[in-house]
């Protein structure tokens, strides 16, 4: 069973086909990478499945059921939405902007309770960002920021998150942390398709990558399969520096001692 | 990060700073009723109009006082919360009805419903031509800046209304057969609240409660829009239903309240600036306080303008201008000081 | 020596009466609503070469039906020359660059005061009357006026009552305003006066009803348009201060200049008051 499934989906702007017949699954617990050049049409196809876009063609499912036949509460329950270059436009606390991800379960009237207060608070433990609460959320670093918006995003409490280069503009060590929070909430039961850029950390965390080009889909699987020389040559136009090539040397030679000790420093 | 969390360090408990401002308002208004341009024994005009008869006194303080000061209040609140709806809208901290075109749309509107002689075929007709006129201008400084205006670009769109609207209402007004033309442009652009009676009020009140109810209930879809359009829309947002339901919120309320009051001008801009720190910067939170934080600063201009000598004419708008422009400038330095 | 001093002067006189008399002005030309009227009072038909523009407004001018017989001036220079005036009348807003070009260029130009009282619009008639070579109908013209005037003041109540003449926004006319002596003279008060307007100048809402007029007049100039401030002479507290007596319109044309039609509305204002 697939979680959220598109089939043939294709945007067109202005006579510009940005994608193309593409197809996409997402099972229950997965870490999608989608990869590709920029303006292969990973965000759009991003943008797609979140249902913020309008498709040229293509059906996106969401449980087994048109997207679209969703109320738009009900699917931003489910579908937690990541955008590239998260920002606030007012100066607010991180707090009250992590507790905006309640938003899709409160009625127009309704104000955070109790039992929302406490998700925000374990969002924010999940992310460690409860310590900078009451920080000006534009006063942070670019990986607090980050850190953040993924507990504005887990505090939706989503099957599903949509992270849209999550990791761009971070240094090493916080965009392995990114990916960490991300790989937790796939691995308590949810899962995520996550744009990237960088190849190596896409290998080492997702356990599938789409490989997309000119707004079609070159390659689909596990990291291996998808990360040959070939596909490399033909998308990215690289060659090899030796002729050892193999895709093992995508793998991560290092990772964040929260992840190694097992508990979180708080 | 002691400096960090002192910024907000002002944020006040919601449910104490509405009580606060509301108190504030309904002192406003009493005191209001307690001043005019001749001291009249206020607690015997109260009793007076109790009784059935009319005396000087009872028609004073209901005819004359009760009407200036409802009006001021509801026009301030408008102005207040429609400022407040427009900066969370836009995300942009110097939209507000004055510099977006709304309150000069508004004015337009009403002078050509005057002019034209439909002023008197119904009672509604004023108020309605206020809001298409405040509807018309805010769409077209919205199609001319684009949807996400940067600041310079909205404010140079409501420049070029605000003066194209100023263009007509001289225009209509220097072809009407009236000595008094330039004496009505300069109330339309600057606004005042005094000389009215309460039918002016009745008019100008079911578009100021419509378009208020057509607010209430959104501010959590601004909250979400704090995080820009698409997070909004992945939260279950409707944003173009929001948009058009403010725009026409605030055409109802902005152009009942200035097709009796006139332009009055920075009530919008500055009360949601001073009030936003207070609810955390949260836009949501901010819109009832600054209604009435509206309320209460046009009802302060007025009661100041009364506090001046006798027989000096000052209108409530001049009052306004006086000290929002400053504030105004020191905005644009603010923001231009940001963006470096 | 003081013999010889006054023949002198008597000749002198008689001399210029003489050569005045033979330049009987033929071709007059006026510039302004004020002295449009005066000239079409008391012109023969045949001295009038051109009224202002105004003239033929029905709301401001008292002679606009005489009027449209006359070809109109806008007061620009060009057009006053073309029509070859061997005399200008003024008023006191005529340009003064107009005025002093005119004069330089030779013609003659009289500039007529402003009036805020029946005296100088007994006056402006009479030199007005002197210039068009027309004293006896001047004459005339005052006397006609000053008996309505007395007739009306007989007549009229000797207790003053209060009462207002109340504009647009608030408007008034205090001391020293045509209204201001009509009401004195037809047994009325003044209220703005009494508040201290000098002048043409605004009073206060709360001002007027505390003062407790039991009448008000308008002479509000745009009857028939709507606007904001005509909308202010409809508040409820005014009628409800008068009882329910409505507000009396004396039309805009006895005001906006004095002459002899201010007994026209000095009748229309003792009538009010001898109801």
């Amino acid at each position: 069973m697939n979680r959220l499934m598109g089939t043939g989906l294709s945007m067109e702007i202005a006579q510009h086909k940005i994608l193309q017949e593409t197809d996409i699954q997402l099972a229950p617990g997965e870490l999608l990478g989608l990869i590709g050049p920029n303006g292969a049409g990973k965000s759009t196809l991003l943008r797609g499945l979140a249902g913020l876009l309008d498709l040229s063609a293509g059906d996106v499912t969401l449980d087994e059921r048109d997207l679209q036949s969703y109320h738009p509460d009900v699917r931003a329950r489910k579908i937690a939405y990541l955008a590239q270059n998260g920002e606030a436009h007012w100066p607010i606390k991180v707090q009250r902007l992590v507790e905006l991800g309640r938003t899709p379960h409160l009625s127009a009237w309704q104000r955070p309770g109790g039992t929302d207060e406490e998700i925000v608070h374990n969002a924010m433990r999940a992310t460690d960002t409860w310590t900078l609460r009451d920080r000006i959320f534009s006063t942070l670093s670019g990986g607090e920021r980050m850190r953040a918006l993924i507990a504005r995003a887990l505090a939706v409490e989503p099957e599903i998150i949509l992270a849209d280069e999550p990791v761009a503009a971070l240094d090493l060590a916080h965009q392995l942390d990114v990916m960490e929070l991300l790989l937790d909430h796939c691995r308590a039961g949810g899962s995520a398709i996550v744009v990237l850029h960088d190849l190596p950390l896409a290998a080492h965390y997702c356990n599938r990558l789409q490989l997309l080009d000119k707004g079609r889909t070159i390659a689909v699987g596990v990291p291996s399969e998808v990360l040959t020389q070939e596909n490399l040559h033909q998308v990215y136009n690289l060659v090899p520096r030796s002729e050892s090539f193999s895709s093992d040397i995508f793998t991560l030679p290092w990772t964040t001692s929260r992840s190694q000790g097992g508990t979180g420093h708080e | 990060m002691s400096t960090l969390t002192a910024k907000t360090a002002s944020e006040m408990n919601q449910g104490m700073l509405l009580a606060l401002l509301g108190l504030l308002v309904v002192s406003l208004v009493v005191i209001s009723l307690f001043i005019g341009s001749n001291p009249i024994p206020v607690f015997q005009a109260l009793q007076e109009s109790l009784d059935d008869t009319p005396t000087v006194l009872s028609m004073i303080l209901t005819e004359v006082r009760l009407p200036r000061a409802l009006i001021a209040a509801f026009a301030g609140a408008t102005l207040g919360l429609c400022g407040a709806v427009m900066q969370g809208l836009l995300r942009n901290p110097l939209a507000s009805p004055g510099l977006v075109g709304s309150s000069s749309g508004a004015a337009f509107g009403a002078v050509a419903v005057l002019y034209f002689g439909l002023g008197t075929t119904f009672w509604a007709a004023l108020p309605l031509g206020g809001m298409l006129g405040a509807l018309g201008a805010t769409l077209l400084v919205y199609l001319l800046a684009g949807r996400d205006a940067s600041i310079v670009t909205l404010i140079l769109a409501g420049v070029a209304i605000n003066s194209l609207a100023l263009a007509l209402i001289s225009l209509l007004l220097n072809l009407a057969p009236s000595p008094y033309a330039v004496r009505e442009i300069v109330l339309w652009m600057l606004g005042s609240v005094a000389s009215h009676s309460m039918n002016e009020f009745w008019i100008m009140l079911p578009g100021v409660l419509l378009g208020s109810l057509l607010v209430t209930g959104n501010g959590r879809a601004l909250n979400a829009l704090t995080l820009g359009e698409d997070t909004a829309r992945s939260m279950g947002i409707n944003i173009v239903r929001l948009r058009w339901q403010l725009f026409l919120a605030v055409a109802l309320a902005v152009g009942s309240a200035v097709s009796i009051t006139g332009a009055i001008g920075f009530v919008g801009l500055v009360i949601p600036h001073l009030l936003r720190p207070l609810v955390g910067y949260m836009p949501g939170r901010l819109l009832p306080v600054s209604a009435l934080g509206g309320a209460a600063m046009l009802l302060m201009a007025d009661i100041a303008i009364r506090l001046f000598p006798a027989g000096t004419e000052i209108k409530v708008g001049v009052l306004t201008a006086l000290v929002g422009a400053p504030f105004f400038l020191y905005l644009i330095l603010k923001t231009r000081r940001a963006q470096l | 020596m003081m013999l010889s001093r006054s023949i002198l002067i008597l000749l002198l006189a008689l001399f210029s009466a003489n050569t005045l008399g033979a330049k009987k002005p033929m071709r007059v030309v006026s510039t302004n609503l004020c002295t449009d009227q005066l000239l079409l009072m008391l012109a023969e038909p045949g001295q009038i070469a051109s009224v202002s523009h105004l003239a033929v407004e029905p709301e401001s001018s008292y002679m606009a039906e005489q009027a449209k017989r006359y070809p109109l001036n806008h007061a620009e220079v060009e057009e006053l020359l073309t029509l070859k005036p061997d005399l200008i009348v003024a008023g006191a807003f005529t340009k003064k660059a107009t005025v002093n070009l005119l004069r330089e260029l030779g013609y003659r130009v009289e500039v007529f005061p402003l009036t805020s009282n029946i005296a100088e619009i007994k006056r402006n008639v009479e030199h007005m009357a002197q210039l068009l070579e027309q004293r006896a109908k001047g004459d005339e013209l005052v006397q006609e006026m000053e008996k309505r005037i007395s007739t009306v003041q007989a007549e009229v109540p000797n207790r003053a009552l209060p009462s207002l003449f109340y504009q647009p926004r608030g408007y008034t006319s205090g001391r020293n305003t045509l209204h201001d002596e009509a009401l004195i003279l037809t047994g009325w008060r003044n209220v703005a006066s009494e508040h201290g307007v000098n002048g043409y100048g605004v009073i206060d809402l709360e001002s007027v009803l505390l003062a407790e007029p039991v009448q008000f007049f308008t002479s509000d100039y745009g009857q028939g348009s709507d606007s904001l401030a005509q909308r202010q002479l409809q508040h409820p507290a005014l009628r409800l201060i008068t009882g329910g007596k409505p507000m009396v319109n004396v039309g805009f044309r006895y005001w906006i200049c004095g002459g002899p039609m201010i007994a026209d509305a000095i009748e229309q204002l003792a009538e009010i008051r001898n109801r």
